[in-house]
């Protein structure tokens, strides 16, 4: 994370494991260092539902489900929102393509969605997408003020084995704010996961990838 | 902050939030196209190439300005990079060359920052294992069952109370966050905000807009209706002046055009410059009618007294007479309102510019129009009664100065010892002159702004708002128990200590709250987590808006402390309870440090500005004006003698500020430099005369007895010409105005009386000819 007016930087890491079932995903996340080492979060896809949200805090011992009423909120301290993380829905938008376009090596598909909710921070998303593996590359987020206020990009896209394909880079900026996030993946790899982990009643339990 | 309250038998209820909604919504709208109608308007572009230009800066400014700058004026780089077409690009770029791109970034800026009110504050509450924080109310679900339930969502969480309703459920308020912007482009704003407000109203729900900008920028805007009439006016005194001092048509027209082509080149100038019209500024169409008027009835008073007959001639000899004279005036006057540019202040630097450019041009009009217009005519000059029976005839001001010179050449020690003692009595007025700047002082009682604020005051926590910053010097944590007790314990004290506090908030509050709510809702809880790694996480779980209190690394906290309009002085010392509430060992022993911000710590700074700046254009204009008389007069005595009066007639001024309870503010501290510069003027005249008549008689009484019949009669209607110009002001709208005209008007005339006064008084004493 860092702070771009006046340059300071804070740095977080952190182990993510996911798995997908019938269509469905589930996340975890952990932080494995700085004072929030420990902290982990449970996200559950549920069909036409919104997703279901643990956190697991040290301190106070139990993992609490967390509701936010906006998926536009920002996860944790950082810039990405939770929406950014994975927690967006297709039904939430009205779409429109636009001209497909080459954005480096990348050949892409460009759309243009607005969203359906009428209290959205947003008033549209520009969506550049990679053809070859459909990972956005480049979001831009326009403010009801019809203004740019944040935006994604993510890079060096690396396939981690069975048709998985994931971004090593993915940077967050908020234009308003002038506050950058980075995720950088220091390492991916496809394995087999104990799924137990995937429980809200375990979450404080020690993993092996950790 | 603006403070937008709406207030109706129940605050909660459907037809208030639609109400709400409504505003919000407008006031969205207005901020989104804002941008793009002032720089079409400014720019001379169509309404799509504003648009083209603001989505050009926001896609590029993170580039850097040298970035933005370089695209933006290059028409090719808009055409070939942005894809902006020929025609279009080379508008924008020489538009935004013309302009600066400075000013571009200043129009392209939001006039919002931030809108709070019902519809979007969070909410926050446990339920189980569930921690949920979602909006008091969906904006999109107004219905009857939606605002019971976010009736018991408000009382649920004093937080709310005095902030967001008032606590007999009558009022709601809404408060908008302005982000710093070009204060004229703010004043149109929310004047466009309140326009809208009024145009559409809702039976039965009252509106009242407040806030520090609404006030200042009402100060600003509501003075132009003064103008309409206050100029019209101080013209038709002048006319009556000059009138009775000349008798005669000309004497009355070639001064008055005087007066009105230097108010019209000085208005173009501000506008030229780009100087906006604020609440002091207002008055430089009535200070220069004034000003000018000197001017013009010194050159006329000499040109009629020539023995000449032709307009050429007696023209000349005017010149050679006054000429001098009134430069010199001239000169210390634009220095008197020049030393304003020092301030801090930006309206006071603006009114010193302007007006001493506004004095320069009546100069200018003065001494080569008036001639001009002399000579122009073809008929011969005409020959006026005051010049024949000037001396011994019986009309009153002849009598008055036959009686000064008299009392003046018999007991100059009187003169001076009396003046001494109204020195010394000023002195002790001064003692208990009060500083303030409460912007509330600038409106008459039962105005709409005045009713707004003192209802929004009373029902509410306070629209003045003060904040103390609490940041780690190291960019750790701030959150520590130390810290977060001390500032519980600061939220108690300062509430308890100061009924014009209305309410803290600070991150304990949300803190408290959320350690309830994890706690199955027990009031039990209702304290601080027990530990920094509690603290920490349950602001990692706090997924809502919180940036107000408290930075997302954790390192910077913020108290808000709202506080009921009153005294600046009150204030001052809120602010300081605060900060020495966090006293040193604090600091040092959390490695943090304490600053206080927000709107109401700039008003404080300005106000302790007024004093810093009082002094030092005092000073100032005090050190250039001897500076001046020493080179006119090449003469010790009689530099010291010129600035006597000036030092009588300023220490009057305070004097009788402390003594009426006039208070010093931004307005009432420029009196004395503007007095200084346009004092002085009375004593350059006389000296200046009676060295002429020394030289000619060599004898200290006659000179003096000669001065006061030249230049004398001058001087007097010079005196009555300024004060009288200046106590139109007495009759603006605006109480701070009254006071500001009522006081120069007053130093003046002391300054002038002492004078003519004063100095024949000293010159007698100090017996010593001029040196020629």
């Amino acid at each position: 994370m860092k702070n771009m007016v006046n340059g300071s930087t804070e740095s977080r890491k952190a182990v993510v494991m996911t798995v997908t079932k019938g269509g469905l995903t589930q996340a975890l996340i952990r932080f494995t260092d700085s004072s929030y080492s420990g902290t982990t979060m449970l996200t559950v896809e549920r069909p036409g539902k919104d997703n279901l949200q643990y956190l697991y805090l040290p301190s106070v011992g139990s993992p609490r489900q967390i509701e936010g009423s906006d998926r536009e909120n920002n996860f944790v301290d950082t810039d990405f929102s939770n929406e950014d993380l994975g927690g967006s829905r297709i039904a939430d938008y009205n779409y429109k393509r636009l001209a497909d376009q080459k954005t480096g090596a990348y050949d892409c598909y460009v759309i243009e969605r607005f969203p359906k909710n009428s209290s959205s921070k947003y008033s549209r998303h520009v969506v550049v997408i990679d053809k070859a593996t459909m990972i956005p590359l480049n979001i831009q987020f326009y403010g009801r003020s019809g203004r740019v206020v944040k935006t994604m990009r993510a890079g060096q896209i690396r396939n981690i084995g069975n048709s998985i394909n994931i971004p090593m880079y993915l940077e967050v900026v908020d234009i308003e704010k002038k506050r950058q996030t980075t995720l950088s993946v220091a390492a991916a790899e496809e394995k087999a996961l104990n799924q137990g982990y995937f429980n809200r009643n375990r979450m404080s339990a020690k993993w092996a990838e950790q | 902050m603006i403070f937008i309250g709406v207030e109706s038998e129940n605050a909660y209820s459907k037809e208030t939030l639609e109400y709400i909604k409504w505003i919000k919504e407008m006031v969205e709208r207005l901020n989104w196209s804002f941008p793009a109608e002032n720089i079409s308007r400014e720019l001379g572009l169509t309404g799509d190439e504003s648009v083209k230009l603001i989505e050009l800066v926001n896609q590029n400014e993170v580039r850097g300005k040298d970035e933005l700058k370089s695209l933006l004026e290059n028409p090719d780089r808009l055409n070939s990079e942005a894809f902006v077409e020929n025609n279009a690009a080379k508008k924008i770029s020489n538009a935004v060359k013309k302009v600066s791109l400075e000013r571009v970034l200043e129009l392209y800026k939001l006039p919002v920052n931030d809108i709070k009110s019902v519809l979007n504050i969070d909410y926050v509450r446990g339920e189980g294992d569930r921690f949920v924080v979602e909006k008091l109310i969906d904006p999109d679900k107004i219905d009857d069952n939606s605002v019971a339930d976010m009736r018991g969502r408000v009382k649920s969480w004093n937080l709310y109370d005095k902030i967001l309703f008032s606590s007999d459920d009558t009022l709601t308020v809404m408060s908008i966050e302005m982000n710093s912007i070009d204060i004229n482009l703010r004043q149109k704003f929310n004047i466009e905000i309140e326009k809208r407000i009024k145009e559409n109203p809702r039976s039965g729900l009252n509106v009242y807009i407040a806030g520090e900008p609404v006030v200042s920028d009402r100060v600003s805007s509501s003075t132009r209706s003064d103008l309409g009439w206050l100029l019209p006016f101080v013209l038709i005194v002048m006319v009556l002046i000059l009138t009775a001092v000349f008798r005669h048509y000309e004497g009355v027209l070639f001064p008055m055009m005087g007066i009105i082509i230097s108010i019209i080149w000085t208005m173009g100038t501000m506008v030229v410059l780009n100087i906006p019209m604020s609440m002091v500024s207002i008055t430089v169409p009535t200070v220069l009618a004034a000003v000018a008027s000197a001017y013009g009835i010194h050159f006329m008073t000499h040109y009629y007294m020539s023995r000449e007959n032709s307009r050429y001639e007696s023209s000349m000899e005017s010149m050679k007479v006054s000429g001098l004279a009134i430069i010199m005036a001239a000169l210390t006057t634009v220095v008197g309102f020049g030393s304003l540019a020092t301030s801090d202040m930006t309206h006071i630097k603006n009114y010193g510019i302007i007006t001493a450019i506004g004095v320069f041009y009546s100069l200018v009009v003065s001494i080569v129009f008036i001639p001009v217009f002399l000579m122009l005519r073809k008929s011969t000059k005409p020959h006026l009664k005051f010049v024949d029976k000037e001396y011994d005839s019986s009309d009153f001001s002849s009598r008055f100065l036959k009686f000064l010179r008299r009392y003046t050449g018999n007991r100059p020690g009187t003169v001076l010892a009396v003046s001494l003692l109204i020195v010394c009595l000023s002195i002790y007025g001064i003692k208990s002159i009060e500083l303030s700047m409460n912007s509330m002082d600038f409106f008459q009682e039962g105005s709409d702004i005045k009713i707004a604020e003192n209802h929004l005051n009373n029902k509410l926590a306070g629209t003045q708002i003060l904040d103390i910053n609490i940041e780690s010097i190291d960019g750790t944590e701030v959150i520590t128990p130390a810290v977060l007790e001390k500032i519980e314990n600061f939220q108690k004290d300062i509430t308890s200590k100061f009924s014009d506090v209305g309410k803290t908030i600070s991150v304990n509050d949300y803190l408290k709250k959320m350690n309830m709510e994890m706690n199955g809702g027990k009031s039990e809880y209702n304290r601080l987590p027990d530990n920094a790694a509690m603290t920490r996480e349950y602001m990692l779980l706090y997924s809502g808006d919180i940036d107000g209190v408290i930075t997302r690394n954790l390192d910077k906290l913020r108290i808000h402390i709202s506080i009921k309009r009153g005294k600046i002085s009150d204030q001052m010392i809120i602010r300081e309870y605060a900060l020495t509430y966090f006293d040193e060992a604090f600091r040092s022993d959390n490695k943090v440090k304490v600053e206080s911000s927000g709107f109401m710590d700039l008003i404080m700074e300005a106000n302790s500005l007024i004093v810093e700046g009082q002094v030092s254009s005092l000073l100032l204009s005090l050190a250039v004006v001897a500076v001046l008389m020493a080179l006119i007069f090449k003469s010790f005595s009689l530099t010291l003698i010129s600035m006597i009066p000036l030092v009588v007639g300023i220490a009057m001024n305070f004097g009788v500020m402390g003594l009426l309870g006039i208070p010093l503010n931004a307005v009432t501290s420029v009196v004395a430099s503007i007095s200084i510069g346009m004092g002085i003027d009375y004593s350059i005249h006389f000296i200046n005369q009676y060295r002429v008549s020394y030289a000619e008689s060599d004898d200290i009484d006659t000179a003096v007895a000669r001065t006061y019949e030249g230049t004398g009669r001058a001087i007097l209607s010079n005196v009555v010409s300024v004060t009288a110009g200046f106590l139109v002001l007495m009759f603006s709208k605006f109480p701070i105005i009254q006071q500001f005209g009522g006081l120069i008007a007053f130093t003046v005339a002391s300054t002038g009386f002492a004078a003519i006064i004063i100095i024949p008084a000293a010159l007698k004493i100090s017996g010593r000819p001029p040196k020629q």
